[in-house]
């Protein structure tokens, strides 16, 4: 197979398999999803090790472009239709904002542009792509059985669970394109294909709730919408090229800010983050498996795919360093917002904005240290969050909860979960994890730049603090001798779950040859002056440290099994906890009682912090700041 | 930077670490009987305790107390082998937040008031000290041009002269770390705590052993890191380090206890802007 099928492939496959989602059979549907993800995983792989690669695709085949430019206004007229149906005027106005510049591009009597390669990937769109067949093709597996479930719980008709798996499987697609196009009108359908998806996706449940979060979320990937094609706009009438690594090789040409930060505010947009955050935490009430796809894995990385696509850009402007800014203002604000939170999946969501705010920050600091740290940021990010979200969607399934606080003890009562789950958490910020060695990098290469580091430092320091919260919460033992079954989960939620453990795990381990693989190729291509000889990084100097690594891993494993054995063989005597010599009610259940004689059971809660954190009136501070600094940086771009 | 004799080095820091921490801590608890009037244990005392500790009968709660208290131990000394291996400051900050996050996680596992008030404060603990030590590293890095150790004590003159604001912010984490006062909220040192013993409530025998010797693991490596603002000649080394700790063991018995707010609310504004000002100090004149 050449390159060209593969590519076609990876896009095409979803679409045309997305109609599958219509079938009822869940076997079957189960069949032709890991049909399907094999398919993709392989294509993925093939493509990886080939390597970088650009073509134009050839017009005998069909006239592609014909073909896109007809798809863009049948999208934007959908949408239009949507705006109009819910009385949302600002939908509306936003699709006709997109509409005109579409129109003036395409009829302009200007210049045609003559495409040179349409289709290109680097190791950075190679590596997402991976990340979106590996990682999507597992949550669509996930989602098989999870939507059994969730159909049964809202009793809706299968066609709606159909229309689910339709649009699910079709955003894979669309996120192949978007990753694969070189040709910016070609990823602004597939950037609004996916705006679309999700839409459908949160608005899945048909509640009030989920359809305002839903239109939310439209209007504020509009915007964004609306700011990429004026930034095509902008570029069609300098004559520029329409393509990302032709702009990319003129390097940071005065002419050429404008357009990239419009660009950059549309990945804003896109990624959530301030002041557009609040559509992701809306959007947490879709199922689990558009959280982990969309919301965490893929769509949103569309988003900081593209600002670290355009570096070379805006490399040592301006921009760069209020990109650096903002990046680190949402990191530290999203950390300290999910200090006040005890909705399980909105403090996924506000970690995803944070970690998507630390690869900003990263691709705005700009050395090559920095670019590093992004791109192996997004990957672990993409794993880990996978891993957490899917695991909290089966958990509110087996607690029908959402709030933390009923999580207390949770792996006494399903222990192959609760350990995924813990297992995630500590992945995401525990050396020798991979998300903490991208952070490390993150921190070497902003370290001189004080204002970045304080906030990096201070949102570290959050996130540390909820997520060792939660962790303690699970492994908490105060109804351990409940004769509860120990329910066994089922086999396409333990799968997912457990393939994705294992690949951070695995990934973490082999972070010396994925960084060897990965990044290092991208490096010469974004830095110039990288080029010849390998200078070394933190990674590279510390590299010894490494190799200590999994030597200590390995020798902690081994001890920690040694140990298993040997409580094994032996009894643990489990003693009570200290209760200060109260009378227990009997041996097994923690509490005691009280002089009155009433049984007071364990019972513990998080402090929340809500009064330190009002999270509305911190919301609108940040908010105002965020969106001063966007104005500076529109200034500083002009 | 791995080499043959600073592998030794750190080989040897291992090993007789724990020993270093365990007179050290002796010597703290003569030196504070003393300021207190009495004559106090004899300064071997923590090696008769650990003995006493390791070979008492195994009672935890639920084996999430051992795991995680391995790890603590492990992490513990980990960071001491980097850091005696001149690694990276940034690396062994991290190393430490996994003992630091598996100490709290063995705490709330234990289902008894005074493990989970004791744990709940230890969290808040570690968020305040956190910022500061990241940001004490990165004025090192910010001075030196390098978050390298050997890189660190190859500077000719001592760090101290350049970042005396930020041995004072650090000051706030070595008081929490060692658990003095006024920073002994979650678990303190000595006898006196209104929730029996905090954190290390639920933990007894071997397993509080372990506890105890991964804090002297922690008690030589943040020496350690103190003894970086003056590494120029070892005897002045001494003798700062020295100072540092009777400052330390002086405040412990002038200060009653902080509550978490007060604690929050205070050392991270002074904190940060000690730490703030040093940087445009650094930035600025240097």
């Amino acid at each position: 197979m050449n390159i060209e099928s593969l590519s076609a492939l990876l896009i095409l496959l979803p679409v045309f398999m997305a109609l599958t989602g219509f079938a009822t059979n869940l076997t079957f549907l189960r069949a032709v999803a890991a049909g399907m993800a094999a398919v993709l995983v392989s294509a993925s792989a093939a493509l990886f090790i080939n390597g970088p690669f650009a073509f134009e695709p050839s017009s005998h085949i069909a006239p592609w472009h014909s073909i896109f430019s007809l798809a863009d206004f049948v999208l934007l007229g959908i949408m239009l239709i949507i705006g109009i149906r819910y009385k949302h005027k600002l939908i509306s106005i936003l699709v006709i904002g997109q509409i005109l510049p579409l129109i003036l591009i395409k009829f302009s009597a200007q210049k045609t542009h003559s495409f040179e390669a349409s289709i290109a990937a680097d190791h950075l769109s190679l590596m997402m792509i991976m990340i979106v067949c590996v990682v999507g093709s597992f949550i669509v597996l996930y989602a098989t059985e999870y939507m059994r479930r969730h159909a049964m719980k809202m009793d809706s008709p299968p066609l709606h669970t159909g229309l689910f798996f339709f649009f699910l499987i079709l955003f894979l697609g669309a996120m192949n394109g978007l990753l694969l196009s070189n040709n910016l009108l070609w990823m602004f359908f597939f950037w609004e294909l996916t705006t679309l998806c999700s839409f459908f996706l949160i608005a899945h449940d048909q509640t009030d709730l989920a359809l305002a979060n839903a239109l939310k979320a439209l209007w504020m990937n509009l915007l964004g919408g609306v700011l990429f094609i004026w930034a095509i706009y902008l570029l069609h009438i300098s004559s520029l090229p329409l393509e990302i690594h032709q702009l990319t090789k003129m390097g940071s040409f005065q002419i050429l800010l404008l357009p990239a930060a419009l660009l950059c505010l549309a990945a804003f947009t896109k990624s959530a983050q301030l002041p557009f955050q609040s559509w992701l935490t809306g959007a947490m009430v879709a199922p689990a498996p558009v959280s982990a796809l969309l919301h965490s894995s893929t769509m949103v990385n569309a988003g900081v795919f593209l600002i670290l696509k355009l570096s070379p850009i805006y490399q040592g402007t301006p921009l760069a360093s209020y990109l650096a800014i903002l990046g680190a203002l949402t990191f530290i604000y999203t950390s300290a917002i999910a200090l006040t939170q005890n909705n399980a999946k909105k403090i996924l969501a506000y970690s995803t904005i944070g970690s998507l705010g630390l690869i900003i920050a990263c691709a705005g600091i700009g050395t090559p240290e920095a670019y590093s740290a992004a791109m192996l940021l997004i990957l672990f990010h993409a794993v880990a969050k996978a891993l957490l979200f899917m695991g909290v969607g089966h958990i509110e399934h087996l607690i029908q909860s959402k709030n933390i606080e009923d999580m207390w003890g949770l792996m006494e009562r399903f222990p192959r979960v609760s350990l995924l789950l813990v297992f995630g958490m500590i992945s995401m910020f525990l050396p020798p994890f991979g998300a903490l060695i991208s952070k490390w990098m993150a921190v070497h290469a902003a370290a001189r730049l004080p204002i970045v580091v304080i906030m990096l430092a201070l949102g570290s320091a959050f996130t540390v603090t909820y997520w060792t919260r939660w962790a303690g919460m699970i492994v908490n033992s105060f109804n351990s001798e409940q004769n509860e079954q120990k329910i066994k989960s089922p086999l396409f939620i333990d799968i997912p779950l457990t393939v994705m453990a294992g690949l951070g795990l695995g990934l973490s381990i082999l972070i010396i040859p994925v960084y060897w693989c990965l990044t290092l190729p991208m490096l010469p291509i974004v830095f110039p002056e990288f080029a010849v000889v390998p200078r070394s990084g933190a990674l590279m100097e510390n590299i010894g440290a490494f190799m200590v690594y999994p030597a200590f891993l390995i020798i902690g494993f081994t001890l920690l099994i040694m140990r298993k054995k040997r409580s094994q063989k032996s009894v643990n005597p489990v003693s009570r906890p200290y209760y200060s010599g109260l009378d227990p009610k009997d041996q097994n259940t923690p509490g005691f009682t009280d002089p009155l004689g009433n049984f007071i059971s364990f019972r513990s809660e998080n402090y929340y912090f809500k009064k330190h954190l009002p999270p509305e009136r911190i919301n609108t501070a940040v908010n105002a700041v965020a969106l001063g600094f966007i104005i500076l940086l529109m200034v500083a771009s002009l | 930077m791995i080499t043959i004799s600073n592998f030794l080095w750190a080989l040897a820091a291992i090993i007789l670490a724990p020993a270093v921490g365990a007179l050290i801590s002796g010597a703290d608890r003569k030196l504070t009987a003393w300021l207190q009037g009495r004559v106090g244990p004899p300064v071997y005392q923590p090696f008769l305790d650990i003995i006493k500790l390791l070979s008492k009968e195994k009672s935890i709660v639920n084996s999430r107390q051992i795991i995680c208290v391995l790890v603590y131990l492990l992490s513990s000394m980990a960071a001491v082998f980097l850091f005696f291996l001149k690694s990276d400051l940034l690396l062994i900050f991290f190393v430490l937040t996994i003992g630091a996050v598996s100490f709290i996680m063995g705490a709330m596992s234990a289902p008894s008031p005074y493990s989970q008030v004791g744990a709940q404060r230890e969290l808040i603990q570690v968020l305040t000290y956190e910022p500061l030590l990241l940001l004490s590293f990165v004025g090192f890095f910010l001075v030196t041009g390098s978050f390298n150790i050997s890189h660190i004590l190859d500077w000719e003159e001592p760090l101290l002269l350049s970042m005396p604001l930020i041995y004072a912010a650090l000051g706030f984490a070595l008081t929490i770390k060692l658990r003095k006062s006024p920073f002994d909220i979650s678990a303190s040192h000595h006898g006196h705590q209104e929730i029996v013993k905090g954190s290390l409530t639920e933990y007894s025998g071997p397993q509080l052993a372990m506890v105890e010797i991964a804090h002297w693991y922690e008690i030589i490596l943040i020496l350690g890191i103190f003894a970086l603002f003056w590494s120029t000649s070892v005897p002045a080394m001494l003798i700062f380090l020295s100072i540092t700790y009777i400052a330390e063991i002086l405040i412990d018995n002038l200060v009653a206890r902080s509550t978490w707010r007060w604690m929050i609310a205070h050392v991270w504004p002074v904190g940060l802007g000690l730490v703030t000002a040093n940087y445009i100090l650094i930035l600025a004149v240097f």
